[in-house]
């Protein structure tokens, strides 16, 4: 199942009737199976793309094609569109509602047409996915538990649908170290046994490690996109665009200031770490 | 002490069983710049929650500017005196125009309206955002509108800002500007207590105060805690890059002068190590 976006557009309108253009043209494919970075800085039209994707926004211009079906046609079954994609949004903590956890994470699929067992079972595979104890978990209010723990109820009430395509818009902001890379290992482990993921993200160092595919924004337009090597690797663009470079590219290019030039194609910190200790021990150097 | 605290408990759970603060003491310098780091549930913004009062001291003391937090009668000048910014800068707006939304903390202190303006145009010109005065939040990049809610605490001409992760959500270039306005805001002489998960953003601070489990793991120098790879662990963080490459490097045989926190400290290290052959 690929996604084929072609040269879409969305205004905004303010209340003043001003239009504002948050995407401007955009034009790309995400193929099945793919775990893709979108990234570029604040008010780049990231967030909007992920609507625009979920069909939560109606493109002002252009088609966003499912399976090869515009999902914006009349007529499309917009139903199994809410079945295939599952959003997670920035801070889903804070779409918590129901008086259990178990209703909170059931309540996805109240329409899908499961009979009881069924949407039981989904909701203890979402759970236990997140790593809680369903029986631990099941029947706690879920506005009192911890701001880590209410990010994994309120995502468990996506997988619960069993999305194909799983979305996330900043998923790790506000996480720690730690959090942020048990968050990004699951989500790796989703995408290997087939679940498309499209991430937002502002953490550099994060989309380098762990997307295959980049998708570059700036003020709405698709700037750069490609292998996630590749577009890091053509520096200068990044550079120029205000969201830089990862830490290990850095280092490299103030290396390169002072005297020692390593590759170019050194994007991240075990680049980095093997060019060094080659370059520092040559010779019988350390 | 601008800020002193001995023996801090502080629980959620009205039975007190689970303490999100035990036993804390704490001591911060006027004019210091102190972050505080830990993982997520460490206690960090429960902590400073306490130095301005917005959760309640349940045991020991505690006192900012010689106010005890306790003071229920203090507690306005308490947080006129110490102001906060917090993680998520679409929560902060009160208004749909910024110089107005800059003006709201001064009108509830009823500041004379002939200052108000003054006041607000000099905030703004503290966070570098003149010519924005008219404009509406929402338009702002995610820097911008960090810097307007410092603006807004900023007019209250506060002694002790707290940023309460007030970078987590923006990008790299937003992070990069919200860190230089704290920068500023120290060399003019503010007490900084900044709360992050960033290592990195620590390591320019006077003092770091270590969090764990609700306790004061350790509390020194950056150079000393951000280069030990087991109190560091043990709090549930990673060391800065610089500091994980130059374990590595030793690992490979690779020995550099110093342990360096910064890239350009790294980066100086190799060099020098290079001029040696």
């Amino acid at each position: 199942m690929s996604i084929t976006i072609e040269n879409l557009s969305y205004s905004y309108v303010q209340h003043s009737g001003e239009k504002i253009a948050a995407l401007k043209g955009v034009s790309c494919s995400i193929e099945v199976g793919d775990f893709v970075g979108i990234m570029g800085p604040t008010g780049c039209g990231k967030t909007t793309l992920l609507q625009l994707l979920a069909g939560l926004l109606s493109p002002t211009s252009g088609h966003i094609y499912l399976h090869g079906e515009d999902i914006n046609a009349k007529g499309y079954d917009r139903n199994s569109l809410r079945q295939t994609i599952g959003v997670v949004f920035q801070d889903p903590e804070y779409q918590l509602f129901a008086t259990t956890v178990e209703k909170d994470v059931a309540f996805g699929l109240k329409h899908s047409g499961l009979c009881r067992d069924e949407i039981n079972a989904n909701v203890k595979w979402a759970l236990e996915t997140m790593g809680f104890e369903f029986e631990k978990i099941r029947h706690q209010s879920p506005l009192a538990l911890s701001g880590g723990e209410k990010r994994r109820v309120a995502i468990a009430g996506v997988l619960a649908t069993k999305p194909k395509i799983l979305m996330f818009d900043e998923p790790i902001a506000g996480l720690d170290p730690y959090g942020r890379q048990s968050f990004l290992q699951f989500i790796t482990q989703m995408n290997q046994s087939g679940t498309t993921v499209i991430m937002v993200s502002h953490n550099i160092e994060a989309l380098c490690e762990y997307t295959r595919h980049l998708l570059v924004l700036e003020q709405g337009k698709l700037i750069d996109s490609g292998a996630t090597r590749d577009v890091f690797g053509r520096r200068k663009q990044m550079v120029s665009s205000a969201f830089g470079q990862t830490e290990a590219q850095k280092i490299v290019t103030m290396l390169s200031e002072g005297a020692l030039a390593l590759s170019p194609a050194i994007v991240t910190y075990d680049d980095l770490l093997s060019a060094l200790k080659q370059e520092l021990t040559r010779g019988g150097m350390g | 002490m601008i800020v002193e605290g001995k023996q801090i408990c502080f629980s959620y759970d009205l039975g007190g069983t689970s303490f999100a603060l035990q036993n804390v003491d704490l001591s911060i310098a006027q004019g210091e710049f102190v972050t505080i780091l830990g993982c997520n549930g460490s206690g960090k913004s429960t902590l400073v929650k306490q130095i301005n009062a917005l959760l309640p001291l349940q045991q020991g003391e505690l006192t900012v500017a010689q106010i005890d937090v306790r003071n229920e009668q203090d507690v306005w000048l308490l947080r006129r005196i110490c102001g906060m910014v917090f993680q998520n800068p679409d929560n902060q707006f009160v208004s749909s125009v910024v110089a107005e939304d800059i003006a709201f903390g001064l009108e509830n202190y009823e500041v004379p309206r002939r200052e108000i303006p003054d006041r607000v145009q000099a905030a703004l010109e503290l966070v570098e955002m003149e010519g924005y005065e008219q404009r509406a939040p929402n338009t702002l990049s995610g820097g911008q509108k960090q810097r307007v809610a410092l603006a807004g605490v900023l007019a209250l001409e506060p002694e002790i800002i707290i940023f309460d992760e007030a970078t987590a959500m923006l990008d790299p270039s937003g992070r990069q500007e919200v860190i230089k306005i704290m920068h500023k805001l120290h060399k003019a002489g503010k007490t900084i207590i900044a709360i992050t998960h960033y290592v990195e953003e620590a390591v320019t601070a006077d003092k770091i105060i270590l969090m764990h489990q609700g306790r004061v793991l350790s509390c020194g120098k950056p150079q000393a805690i951000l280069t030990n790879l087991e109190l560091m662990g043990e709090a549930g963080m990673m060391v800065p890059m610089p500091v994980r490459l130059y374990y590595d490097l030793q690992q490979a045989g690779v020995h550099l002068n110093r342990c360096p926190l910064t890239d350009e400290e790294l980066v100086e290290e190799i060099c020098q190590l290079r001029s040696k052959t």
